[in-house]
């Protein structure tokens, strides 16, 4: 036990005299920095120093978004489409959870942008089950349950809400260390809003509107597949990338032209136009392709 | 065995200290970041993470046309201004707040569909020159029009 002492006494004292000679170095710096040469180089060595650094983040559509952008372009509302409740008894694996927290959120989205009261609270209601499922208990607590109710009757306000679950959880599982789990989770939103899209959408000439927002989330898929890859040590994650294959290879003959972009920034409103156009070469054929592998991973998803 | 019980809480505290420091990245997105989307709606994704002066990040996004956006980005109040700039897939710059006072929303419109990158910058602090370089969360928050 002495002995155990006299070690950290001797470590302490060695700490002591190593942060001394830190210090020293430090204050020696501070004495010299007078000159306008050294506080050059100071400010060359602090900018080269982080500037090595670059973190890269990527961001997916909320369900909410690609709900309303569809509702926008036509789509209409279907409940027959949306992952029954009764299913989420099947889910034990918090992959499954995970995925079809995910596929429950973008229900309820799709559900709130077509303002059915009843089925916002089902749907809510389920992902604060598996919510609790993932240790997510603060994302959707019953405030917001209560805020919902005495809100249903106002889109917005329902809309800012969800929206407010979907934060709540993406950040808890990123501050608890948990950033793959809020990978599935927007991977699981993402592929049903896509399944949701391609099953309200049947021709591409009669639904041109439809099918040109559907398309447009190649560009998005790509995003997903990068924010995934980035966890690709997960076995879940890993497993999900593999599944995605059919959609990425539907995507991959589907050929969206664009133009550069034009700025044209209104000095008064401060507000800017991004000037661009696009056109999308896509067959029946092709379309049928993209329909089917959306459908087939959204139903492994809900199995 | 008291020295391993001074190590763990050693250990410990490192780790709640880094837990701590997310969990204020998080609410500072919130309550300081959130509010400047109004009166856009919040997409619900949390892009936050923590730079030092002279760190960089970029976000990769997709944005939809016809569909207005408002970009919101903040920073811990111990950082020293922090510069972003839109640019397309081919990295040409689109917008910059260096031009316009380091001001931290931007709203604008798609004509067309686009992925975008926002890149951020925390610019170094060259009037307090110090040893220690600042560190803080920085947010990054995209929020739509639900008309």
């Amino acid at each position: 036990m002495r002995s155990n002492t006299l070690k950290l006494f001797r470590l302490l004292i060695v700490l002591g005299l190593l942060s001394g000679i830190v210090s020293c170095s430090n204050s020696d710096k501070k004495n010299s920095s007078s000159t306008e040469d050294v506080v050059d180089q100071e400010l060359q060595e602090k900018q080269q120093v982080v500037n090595d650094v670059k973190k890269v983040m990527y961001s997916l559509p909320s369900p909410v978004e690609t709900t309303l952008l569809l509702k926008k372009a036509g789509a209409g509302y279907d409940e027959s489409l949306l992952n029954p409740t009764s299913n989420s008894n099947k889910y034990n694996t918090d992959k499954q959870k995970a995925l079809n927290l995910g596929v429950y959120g973008a229900d309820l989205s799709y559900a709130s942008i077509f303002e059915q009261d009843q089925t916002i609270m089902q749907y809510m209601n389920v992902s604060k089950k598996l919510a609790i499922g993932l240790d997510l208990l603060a994302a959707i607590d019953q405030s917001i349950i209560d805020r919902l109710e005495a809100n249903h009757d106002n889109r917005d306000s329902v809309i800012r809400i969800i929206s407010e679950t979907f934060l709540n959880s993406n950040s808890t599982l990123k501050e608890d260390n948990r950033p793959e789990m809020a990978a599935l989770i927007l991977a699981g939103g993402w592929v049903e809003a896509l399944y949701l899209a391609t099953q309200l959408t049947k021709d591409v000439v009669k639904d041109k509107d439809l099918v040109e927002r559907i398309v447009e989330q190649k560009l998005s898929f790509g995003e997903m597949e990068k924010l995934l890859g980035v966890y690709t040590d997960n076995p879940d994650i890993a497993e999900v990338l593999t599944q995605l294959q059919p959609i990425s290879q539907a995507f991959n003959a589907i050929e969206i032209v664009k133009s550069g972009i034009e700025t044209i920034t209104d000095e008064e409103t401060g507000s800017t136009v991004l000037k661009s156009t696009q056109k999308i070469n896509i067959t029946q054929a092709q379309y049928e392709a993209l329909k089917l592998a959306a459908a087939n991973l959204r139903n492994s998803f809900i199995q | 065995m008291k020295n391993v019980s001074k190590l763990l809480v050693l250990v410990v505290s490192f780790v709640l200290l880094g837990t701590l420091s997310y969990g204020q990245c998080r609410t500072f997105a919130k309550s300081e970041c959130k509010p400047s989307l109004e009166p856009y709606v919040h997409d619900g994704i949390f892009n936050a993470t923590e730079l030092s002066e002279g760190e960089s990040a970029e976000l990769y996004k997709t944005f939809y046309s016809n569909q207005n956006y408002r970009i919101a980005i903040c920073g811990d109040q111990q950082l020293p201004k922090i510069k972003f700039s839109i640019m397309d897939a081919d990295r040409n710059v689109l917008f910059t707040n260096a031009k316009h006072s380091f001001k931290r929303v931007w709203d604008f419109k798609m004509e067309s569909s686009q992925q975008l990158i926002i890149s951020i910058e925390v610019e170094t602090n060259d009037e307090n020159i110090s040893d220690e370089i600042a560190r803080g969360c920085v947010a990054v928050l995209v929020g739509f029009s639900a008309d």
